[in-house]
């Protein structure tokens, strides 16, 4: 007797079983997502920026100082974009390996723009001097 | 065609170097022979096997490409010898020369 | 982020961001190991154009008449024209009697074609300071100067090598983009793979295929990283390095540009190379003794070479100058060794002078990857370490999906599922979209117009098909086990691939024995054998997988006897 009940009433509590299961899986699913995104990926970013705007100014500062230094315009460039890609590694991997997370993305912040200044304030000098 | 015979010889050295690099390591002997491989012995003479493919490289082009050439082969060499390890480690019982 | 050790914070890098960006390196990977025979491919796509690599035919007797028969593009006309011109100072000139300013021509030891082009002169413009030029450009078959059809797709050097830095997303340049970004995070994935991988030197060679499935493929993701390791990461590296100046980090080209045009002009003053055209018409020196003493001049730096690129600007002026470049070949480095020449004299102006140290290591590092060197070992070598490094990008997806799919299968998480999804279309869907061009190439006829566009369609298509597949097989990796499409895929990789050398037979009659042994064309038979080995490949593979699958379903069969054994002693 017990079996034939059990018989009939499985389809409905299989659909109400599958469909709670389905809602919790996508739950699970978009709150992992979420998370994931909010939490690991958000780092991810903000030291991939960092090493980036850092890179920037450092490749910036390195062509005009060197051209000030009186190389040429193309060694200078290529110089600088040689060493651009060693440094944003390191940037990149320091700012996210990093404990003091405030500090090490003020430096590295700070850097790119102090140096990205200082590049322009360079460059008008050397037009200034060349006009 | 003189060129493809040095770097056929290249590739020859690369693949012996690799097979002793792989016989210097206590698993892959085992896999081979058995008793324990006289490790330094071993290691040394793949270092001279790469170096001198490093030579043959250098006698079928110009120094630029040779580099190429050789990092390359070192590449598909390790891939080769780590594959034959698997499936027919037979294969590299003859460079299994000397044990400890 | 707070991890307990750096190796914990490597691992989650190598782990999320290899996942994330290894779809699109593994295109990156996959179709630059196409591209070292993109000018193969090309040849197997435009069978007209199946002839032997010419060098540059004479400028004076065959290519001068050439260029005087190219026409302004009309698009470009239409686009460009009312940019250029001031109306105000006259009238606009009609296309076909626009002015050439500039031709060029430019070959390499792989082509038999010969692309040329004119930049045309636009009178009155607006802005006399700019560049003016109107283009217009053509295909030569270099041995009788006839055009060859130019509207084909070539499916090598104009698809599948774009598409390894672009991944022909062309809207704003964003496919560079996200190439750049992954040639970054692959090159961090590298490093975090070898920081976290401690055995790098005592696990070079081993590969246990014996052990679990786990196991077996970390090994081959071990193996296939780290034998290619240099190959890996510099290609990364250099094809990052080609871009930065003038996408990724446009540094020189934006905030810095003043400095960067002041210097160039004063650099251009050095030169010597007259900037502007006189306005006093000239009558053209003879090209050809100029390229005789191109040749004569490299000959004496040890360095003998072809002409790859040659260039004549201010054409029919008394300013002309015709500028020489060699061709790529024995050497790496892409420097071109250019000489200069007065067009009207005939007269030596300059010769570029030896690049600085930071220039010539950039050259090199282009060169290695740009690979315009004839050396068809070192073709196959790189080709190698393409498929190593699309092998190690495939086995960390599986990995990935190995490593969780229990433990989401338990806790009902779909993400392991939807991981292998991807991973199938992006390994096994990316190679049928490519085949499934081919064949699409050799089976549209040649005179269909829009044949290109056809055939770039059947590619996305084919691909989001084989997505929809993936998806739709995918229910098993919840429950833990693995996507029936994997397989089903494969078998397609192995039949296409024989469809497509058979296409090729039937469409052209070059067929295997032909382009082998009675008359030999490399170019073609290269790429049908390397499709006939896909095919083979394939097949073991799918040999391999059925094996799995057998004793998959035996444990499953076993464990629900077991199950239902225990049930009904309940």
């Amino acid at each position: 007797m017990t079996v034939i009940i059990s018989i009939e009433c499985e389809p409905l509590s299989l659909v109400l079983s599958q469909a709670n299961r389905r809602i919790h899986n996508s739950v699970v699913f978009m709150s992992t997502l979420l998370s994931f995104t909010h939490q690991s990926l958000g780092p991810v970013v903000t030291a991939f920026l960092g090493g980036y705007l850092f890179t920037w100014g450092f490749v910036a500062l390195t062509v005009t100082s060197t051209v000030t230094l009186g190389w040429g315009f193309h060694t200078a460039e290529h110089t600088a974009f040689l060493l651009a890609f060693p440094v944003f590694l390191l940037v990149f991997f320091w700012l996210f390996l990093s404990r003091k997370t405030l500090l090490t993305h003020a430096v590295a912040y700070g850097g790119g723009v102090l140096m990205t200044a200082a590049s322009v304030w360079l460059q008008s000098m050397l037009l200034a001097q060349g006009a | 065609m003189n060129d493809a015979i040095w770097l056929i010889i290249a590739f020859v050295l690369m693949l012996l170097a690799m097979g002793w690099f792989a016989l210097s390591l206590k698993t892959h002997w085992k896999q081979v022979m058995s008793g324990k491989p006289a490790s330094r012995l071993l290691r040394s003479l793949g270092w001279i096997c790469v170096a001198l493919s490093g030579l043959a490289c250098l006698q079928a082009d110009h120094a630029s490409m040779a580099v190429l050439v050789w990092i390359m082969l070192s590449a598909t060499a390790a891939f080769i010898v780590g594959q034959v390890l698997s499936y027919r480690p037979g294969l590299l019982k003859p460079l299994a020369l000397f044990r400890a | 982020m707070q991890f307990n050790s750096t190796r914990q914070g490597m691992a989650w890098l190598h782990t999320w961001l290899g996942l994330i960006l290894g779809f699109v390196l593994m295109v990156c990977f996959f179709f630059g190991a196409l591209s070292v025979f993109d000018r193969e491919i090309d040849r197997w796509a435009i069978p007209e154009t199946r002839f032997d690599p010419q060098p540059m035919p004479s400028f004076d007797n065959l290519l001068m008449g050439v260029f005087e028969r190219i026409e302004p593009d009309e698009a470009e006309y239409k686009r460009m024209m009312p940019e250029y011109h001031d109306a105000s100072a006259g009238e606009m000139t009609p296309r076909l009697e626009l002015p050439a300013d500039e031709y060029w021509a430019y070959t390499t030891h792989r082509d038999p074609v010969l692309r040329m082009g004119a930049g045309f002169r636009v009178p009155f413009p607006a802005n006399p300071e700019g560049h003016n030029h109107i283009h217009g450009n053509t295909t030569i078959d270099p041995r009788t100067g006839l055009s060859v059809p130019d509207h084909h797709l070539k499916i090598g050097s104009e698809w599948f090598y774009p598409l390894h830095y672009s991944l022909n997303l062309n809207w704003n340049r964003i496919g560079f983009f996200i190439v750049g970004i992954a040639g970054f995070f692959m090159l961090v994935a590298l490093i975090s793979g070898v920081w976290i991988h401690r055995k790098i030197f005592r696990e070079l060679f081993t590969f246990r295929r014996h052990k679990s499935k786990q196991r077996s493929i970390l090994d081959m993701h071990n193996m296939t990283g780290v034998v290619a390791l240099p190959f890996h990461f510099f290609f990364a590296f250099t094809g990052l390095i080609i871009f930065v100046a003038f996408y990724y980090m446009p540094v020189t080209n934006t905030m810095l540009e003043p400095l960067h045009s002041a210097q160039q002009a004063i650099e251009a003053e050095e030169m010597g190379l007259p900037h502007e055209r006189a306005g006093i018409p000239a009558p053209m020196a003879s090209v050809d003794a100029m390229v005789a003493e191109a040749k004569r001049r490299w000959a004496a730096r040890d360095m003998a070479g072809e002409v790859g690129f040659l260039q004549m600007h201010h054409v029919g002026d008394q300013n002309a100058y015709v500028s020489i470049y060699r061709a790529g070949s024995d050497r790496v480095a892409l420097v071109g060794e250019g000489i200069h020449f007065n067009g009207v004299t005939g007269d030596v102006l300059r010769e570029d002078p030896p690049h600085s140290l930071a220039e010539s290591i950039g050259d090199f590092l282009a060169g290695l990857h740009l690979q315009h060197f004839e050396h068809w070992f070192l073709r196959w070598l790189y080709v190698i370490g393409g498929l190593l490094g699309c092998a190690c990008i495939a086995t960390g997806f599986m990995f990935f999906v190995e490593k969780r799919k229990q433990q989401h299968a338990k806790a009902g998480s779909q993400g392991s599922r939807i991981v292998d999804a991807f991973a199938v279309t992006t390994v096994t869907g990316m190679v049928i979209a490519a085949i499934a061009m081919l064949i699409a190439n050799r089976i549209i006829p040649s005179a269909t117009e829009g044949k290109g566009d056809i055939e770039k369609l059947v590619f996305w298509s084919v691909w989001a098909l084989s997505f929809l597949h993936a998806i739709w097989r995918s229910a098993a990796v919840a429950l833990a086990k693995t996507n029936p499409a994997w397989r089903e895929q494969t078998v397609l990789i192995a039949i296409l691939g024989a469809v497509a050398v058979i296409a090729n037979w039937i469409s052209t009659g070059d067929h295997l024995i032909k382009t082998i042994f009675t008359d030999p064309y490399w170019a073609v038979a290269g790429v049908d054998l390397s499709l006939l080995a896909g095919s083979l490949i394939a097949l073991l593979a799918v040999k391999k997988m059925t094996a799995t699958h057998k004793t998959e379903r035996k444990q499953e069969t076993s464990q629900e006897k077991l199950a239902t054994g225990e049930a009904a002693y309940e």
